[in-house]
């Protein structure tokens, strides 16, 4: 049982750290499981899994030069870039319905129109503000940099767009954490209300928990896949010149 | 990243690998069991932990996969310092040992307080 755990722990790695070790990880296992202690090794899988999927960057395709591998890797690159960008919309308008959810069926203790649309609503406008703001206009290392070249300060000016907009994605993740706890914290703690913390408290700490994971494993990846692949056109485009 | 310094300070984790790999040749057991045996069963590497950071240190050319196969496990996969690894767990000792001068010139200098 121990064994079908681990293994399919080892499964759910990103595919090329999984072909590369995965067998060897597994191979360690079976040898090391009996002086080492089942649930240590279970839970140092566990920890090289949220490693792997959140803070090692997704593998970089590789370009090989010359004409033919600059428009693929062109292609590639806008393909990634709108990917990247729906799976951000998607993230976005997700949160609509989820938190109109929240607003709708739990409430705080005051149980006011107000405070429900107050705390279901403005998360959602931080979140579209910040989406909305994220185009970056032309900075002064980009217009120095490049002066003459500007294909390359055009790429440059989408890798910042995407990079900005990961970086206040996270930020509007913070912002809508302080606006949830914020109830929490005066009605719990101040006024000692044990409803607040069984309803409020729990279902906030869950949409809140949903909205972080699903950031993380499946918005944060394609826009980093993108930003790599950027990064690379833009190093191709300085060789091609 | 071809300075040897670009690559420093190292992790606990990695500074372990690297010494393990540097006296002969491991599997990833093997590292394992030598990091142990190393720090007297202090630091514990789990096969997660090890192939991250394996993983980080190939892409990085500070180690390479050895042609060397175990014929008791075919799952086993060898690996060996390059020269590049060679020079940055020599420049990582050769920094924390300077660190380490100079705590000690530190403490020396600190006098005890009268009670």
């Amino acid at each position: 049982m121990i064994q079908m755990i681990y293994s399919f722990l080892v499964r759910l790695h990103p595919r090329p750290f999984r072909d590369q070790f995965g067998e060897q990880m597994l191979s360690i296992f079976d040898e090391s499981r009996g002086h080492r202690g089942s649930f240590r090794l279970l839970m140092d899988a566990a920890m090289s899994l949220l490693r792997q999927w959140l803070l090692r960057p997704p593998a970089r395709p590789v370009f090989a030069g010359g004409v033919s591998s600059l428009n693929e890797l062109h292609r590639e690159s806008n393909r990634l870039q709108r990917k990247a960008n729906l799976v951000t919309l998607a993230w976005v308008l997700s949160m609509i319905p989820l938190e109109l959810a929240v607003a709708g069926t739990v409430q705080p203790t005051t149980v006011t129109f107000s405070a429900q649309w107050a705390y279901g609503v403005m998360p959602i406008a931080i979140f579209f503000f910040l989406y909305m703001k994220c185009s970056v206009s032309e900075g002064p290392s980009t217009s120095i940099l490049y002066r003459d070249r500007e294909e390359q300060t055009a790429l440059v000016r989408k890798r910042d767009t995407l990079q900005t907009r990961l970086e206040r994605m996270g930020l509007a993740l913070i912002l809508s954490l302080i606006i949830w706890i914020s109830p929490i914290i005066f009605f719990g703690l101040l006024l000692r209300s044990t409803h607040v913390f069984r309803n409020w408290g729990f279902v906030n700490s869950v949409v809140f928990a949903v909205q972080t994971l699903v950031f993380f494993a499946v918005v944060s990846r394609p826009t980093r896949r993108a930003l790599s692949a950027l990064e690379q056109e833009i190093e191709a485009t300085r060789f091609a010149q | 990243m071809n300075n040897v310094t670009d690559f420093l300070p190292l992790s606990p984790a990695t500074l372990h690998i690297l010494i393990a790999l540097a006296s002969e040749d491991r599997h990833g057991y093997g590292i394992m069991q030598e990091v142990a045996r190393q720090t007297n069963d202090q630091y514990k590497l789990g096969p997660g932990t090890l192939y991250d950071n394996l993983q980080k240190l190939l892409e990085q050319g500070l180690v390479e996969e050895a042609n060397r196969r175990d014929s008791s496990d075919p799952r086993r996969r060898y690996y060996s310092l390059t020269s590049l690894g060679e020079r940055v767990v020599a420049a990582e000792i050769q920094r924390l040992e300077s660190v380490f001068r100079k705590v000690k010139t530190h403490l020396h200098s600190i006098k005890p307080r009268r009670a």
